[in-house]
Formats: structure tokens, sequence, C-alpha cells
């Protein structure tokens, strides 16, 4: 269950929530696929993985309350550094994010 | 992709480390958490590497245009040493395994910086994220974090 007190754990729930839908909207353009008919397949997988996206900037962005919120923050982190680290519009985000978690840590601890 | 450091923009990037005599760096008590050791011994070989720098581009400010090439042959051969203890450093940084809050946050710091450098290399930013995983497990064991 999501702790919606720590504005980073909602947001990253959501983004694992939008990942969940992500990977049921590939398996049904697969299906699509071979049943020949896959633009509608196609079209929602787009729309379900920009949500995706949108969602994990969000996230990356939200500054945790507490320590749970913060190590959730540090495990979205890691699942995408190796390719935000490569890509300078997302790199500031990933650097801003490990800080901000690495605060919230640091001043639970005080 | 390889990607090396190079060694002229790690200058930029050493710009605060102070060089003249190597002053003392706070050193970790024995027995620290090993991140803090890793980084100690990081922040050194970020020194002896910025100032076997410093000594290369005095030697080239100095040089005469016939010997210029032999001077950089030497400044090569002198920097490489504390070129690779550099590049180790790093690795070795990233792969500590913490085993404190104080050093779990160091670590995340190390690595928010290292991701923010110029020189970032590949093996660095591969090695990122297990970093983060090992700062966390660490953080969950002390921080009683529920998810």
């Amino acid at each position: 269950m999501i702790d919606q007190t720590d504005p980073a754990l909602a947001a990253c729930g959501e983004y694992q929530r939008l990942c969940g839908e992500t990977e049921a909207a590939i398996e049904a353009y697969r299906l699509a696929v071979q049943a020949g008919d896959f633009k509608h397949a196609e079209a929602h997988f787009s729309e379900v993985n920009a949500s995706r996206m949108a969602a994990l900037d969000i996230a990356l962005k939200t500054r945790p309350a507490t320590a749970d919120g913060a190590v959730a923050l540090l495990r979205l982190v890691a699942a995408n550094a190796e390719d935000m680290a490569e890509d300078p519009d997302h790199k500031p985000t990933l650097i801003a994010a490990i800080r901000a978690a690495a605060d919230a840590i640091d001043g639970a601890q005080q | 992709m390889t990607r090396t450091t190079p060694r002229r923009a790690i200058i930029a990037g050493l710009a605060a480390t102070p060089v003249a005599g190597l002053p003392a760096i706070a050193e970790p008590l024995p027995g620290a958490d090993p991140v803090l050791s890793a980084l100690a011994e990081h922040r050194r070989a970020s020194a002896k590497m910025a100032a076997a720098l410093a000594r290369s581009e005095a030697a080239f400010a100095m040089v005469d245009r016939d010997e210029v090439w032999k001077v950089v042959r030497e400044a090569e051969e002198a920097e490489e040493a504390p070129f690779r203890a550099l590049l180790a450093a790093e690795n070795a940084a990233l792969v500590a395994q913490p085993t404190t809050v104080a050093g779990a946050l160091a670590l995340l710091a190390h690595v928010a910086d290292r991701l923010a450098s110029d020189d970032l290399t590949d093996r660095e930013a591969e090695l990122a994220p297990e970093a983060i995983l090992a700062a966390v497990a660490v953080l969950k064991l002390n921080g009683g974090a529920q998810s």
C-alpha cells in the first residue's frame, strides 16, 4: 500500500503502476501484431508509455519527506541511472534526485 | 563505447584540490566504514593526479620548441601511474560497501558528484546503480524504511 503522506512514495508508486500498465500494453501489442491488427494496440502503448515517462520525470523531481520516500526515490534512480547518465537532458534531474534523497535521509537522522 | 578520462580535463575537475605539498586529507579512523576509507583514497589519488598535471603544465610552459615532444613524452610517462591509481580509486570508491548511514550518505554524495563531473567514465556510469543500491541497503537497515 502506498503511503500518501510522502509525495515521493506516491510519485514512485504511480510510476511503478504505469510500468505495469506499459508491460501489459507491450503484451497486448505483441498479440495484436500476431493477429494482424495492431494500430489500436500501438496507439495505446504509445499513450501509456508517454504517461510512464512523464511519471518518471515527476517522481525524480519530487522531494521525499521521509526516509522511506528517499529509499523509494533512490531505487528509482538506481533503475534509471545508467541510461539517464548518458542523457544530458535528464542527467541534472538524476543528480538532483540523489541529492534530495540524501538530504531527506540526513534530515531524518537529525 | 569505451571512454577514458581525458587527463587535461581532470585539471578543471580538481581545481578545488590543493596541490602543493599534497596537504593532509582527513583520514577515517582504522576500522571505519569502507566507503569513507575508499573516498579518502580517491581524494588522495585525485590530489596526486592534479600534482602530476601541474608539473606537466609547468614543464610545457618552459620548454623549447625543439624539445616539446620529449617533454610531452616525459609528462605522459610521469602521469601514467597517478592516472591509473586515480581510475582504480574511482572504481574502488563505487564498489565499496557502506556499513554505516554516514558511509551510505557519503557514497550517495560521491555518486552525485561523479555523475555531475565532466570526466565521468563509462565504468563509473555502470557502477553508479549498484553503489546507490548498496547505500539503500544500509539505509533500510538503519532507517526502518518499509518499502
